[in-house]
């Protein structure tokens, strides 16, 4: 995972969430995710609130470079009694006690979730499944280029790269890492979901980030 | 003639001699706090471009935005509420245990102190952690209420106004004790008695000659507590909720989240300007009323 300004360490994808004890049927979409019909059982995260905007859009007809379509069908969520936490902990919590069942996170994070013994099942949308890629860059001034090219070229070893994988839930960005197949099944995506993944539009988040985060606070959460 | 001479002479050195005293904590002000107020202010006069962070200018629209736009002036007449509130309930809550602290001769007496400054000795964060365990929908005060049988649905209290007021108060009540005690203890006993010994009531006593004389403890519990509210951070991030918008986290999502320097330090300067306005107006206040009186 390459780009003109750096390169990715791992990556994940945002996927639904779910306990499956209180959602039936499974959801397979961000729009099954947002359906006013689950209520205050809807849980959005604050700080995810770029995220939460581009998979509303994709589930009413948007795309990365326009999160406009979404913000009807957050409303409607608002409107049905959809809960907002405030950080990623604070939503595990929320899913913990089963004040809510249903929200969308990265698929990583649900990896984690299940090992601390939360009920939680996690389905790849089918509106396409935005990745989230952790990535590093160098600044144009760093005053030390050569420890900086070290150290991203560590991070890419192979035992580097899946301990990751064990520990934190995310998918090796080098091809020659070899994650063990139950594992893969937990934290990857198969061939077919791979097909569905897009990255992200980051020149429109970097023009359009104030104007979402406005609308965020004054419509959404108001 | 040569005497007057001698303590002039003895005047400046004294006045040399203060400000080689001053200096040092004078210059580490200087430098530490006003320049980079400076510096934040002139940002706070830059322009905000999406995707090309600051932008050099010379513009006040960054303050017309604020002050434009009724979600910003809410944020802020909230936050001053707020402040207000808590400020209130600390002097009340705190008064009276200030003044059995100061009048105690117990031998407990330093330990009673200690107590109530034992909860400074846990960060903001981590008691605000704590709150969130005994608020939540399924957290120790729900869960006993519903367990008792007293009510049946939890009672919201996470994320509202109501938990950022217990929130704050709690942080700030052992600040207003202290100021209040050491202030107390300094009034002698004895203009009670006199009180007393005059015919005068409890009540009388305490509003013509206690809270005259504490009046300067009071002023300066009052403000400690008040900038500590208004300035409030991870109370109401914590326990506010995502919601819920005090003007502290409003400037470090600015500068943290947006990247938008240039709006962030305007809403900085005018939380200051605000808390510093605030603050003077309840000192003229006072001081105003001391003089009526007198």
């Amino acid at each position: 995972m390459k780009y003109p300004y750096g390169i990715g360490q791992i990556y994940s994808g945002k996927v639904v969430v779910y306990n499956p004890k209180m959602i039936t049927p499974a959801p397979t979409s961000f729009k099954d995710a947002f359906d006013p019909k689950h209520g205050n059982k809807i849980g959005i995260i604050d700080i995810q609130y770029q995220y939460v905007m581009l998979a509303a859009a994709l589930a009413a007809g948007g795309t990365v470079s326009n999160f406009e379509p979404g913000k009807e069908l957050l409303m409607a969520a608002k409107k049905a009694g959809a809960r907002v936490y405030p950080t990623n902990e604070a939503f595990a919590q929320a899913l913990k006690t089963e004040e809510i069942g249903i929200g969308i996170m990265w698929k990583a994070r649900a990896v984690q979730w299940q090992n601390a013994g939360i009920s939680v099942e996690s389905a790849a949308p089918t509106e396409g499944i935005p990745l989230y890629i952790s990535g590093f860059s160098i600044a144009k001034n760093a005053p030390n280029k050569d420890a900086a090219y070290a150290y991203m070229n560590a991070m890419m070893e192979v035992p580097a790269q899946e301990a990751f994988a064990v520990d934190m839930g995310y998918n090796p960005t080098v091809t020659n890492a070899k994650v063990a197949a139950d594992l893969q099944k937990r934290i990857g995506f198969t061939a077919d979901e791979q097909k569905r993944l897009i990255d992200l539009d980051y020149g429109y988040i970097a023009k359009n980030d104030q104007a979402m985060k406005e609308w965020w606070d004054k419509v959404f959460k108001a | 003639m040569a005497r007057s001479s001698q303590t002039l002479e003895a005047r400046g050195a004294r006045r040399s001699m203060a400000a080689a005293l001053v200096g040092p904590a004078s210059l580490y002000v200087a430098l530490g706090v006003l320049v980079p107020l400076a510096i934040l202010f002139r940002y706070s006069l830059n322009q905000f471009i999406p995707g090309k962070f600051m932008v050099d200018a010379l513009t006040i629209e960054n303050y017309v935005k604020f002050f434009t736009d009724p979600y910003y002036t809410t944020v802020l007449l909230r936050t001053v509420r707020v402040a207000v509130v808590c400020t209130i309930a600390c002097l009340l809550a705190g008064f009276p245990l200030a003044y059995v602290l100061a009048r105690s001769r117990s031998r407990f007496k330093n330990l009673l102190i200690m107590l109530v400054v034992l909860p400074l000795f846990v960060g903001n964060a981590v008691r605000a952690a704590g709150w969130m365990v005994a608020f939540g929908n399924k957290g120790f005060l729900n869960a006993t209420l519903i367990g008792m049988g007293v009510i049946t649905t939890p009672i919201e209290i996470m994320y509202t106004e109501t938990a950022v007021l217990i929130g704050i108060v709690a942080v700030n009540l052992p600040f207003m004790v202290l100021t209040l005690q050491s202030v107390i203890e300094g009034i002698d006993r004895a203009m009670e008695e006199a009180a007393y010994s005059l015919g005068a009531t409890p009540a009388q006593m305490a509003r013509r000659v206690l809270v005259p004389l504490a009046m300067p403890g009071i002023l300066a519990g009052t403000i400690l507590t008040f900038i500590l509210a208004m300035n409030a951070y991870a109370t109401p991030v914590l326990l506010g909720g995502p919601k819920f918008q005090m003007m502290g986290p409003l400037v470090y999502g600015q500068f943290a989240q947006q990247n938008n320097w240039p709006f962030g330090g305007a809403i900085a300067f005018i939380l200051m300007t605000a808390t510093i306005l605030l603050t003077l107006v309840a000192n003229l206040v006072v001081a105003r009323r001391g003089a009526v009186r007198a």
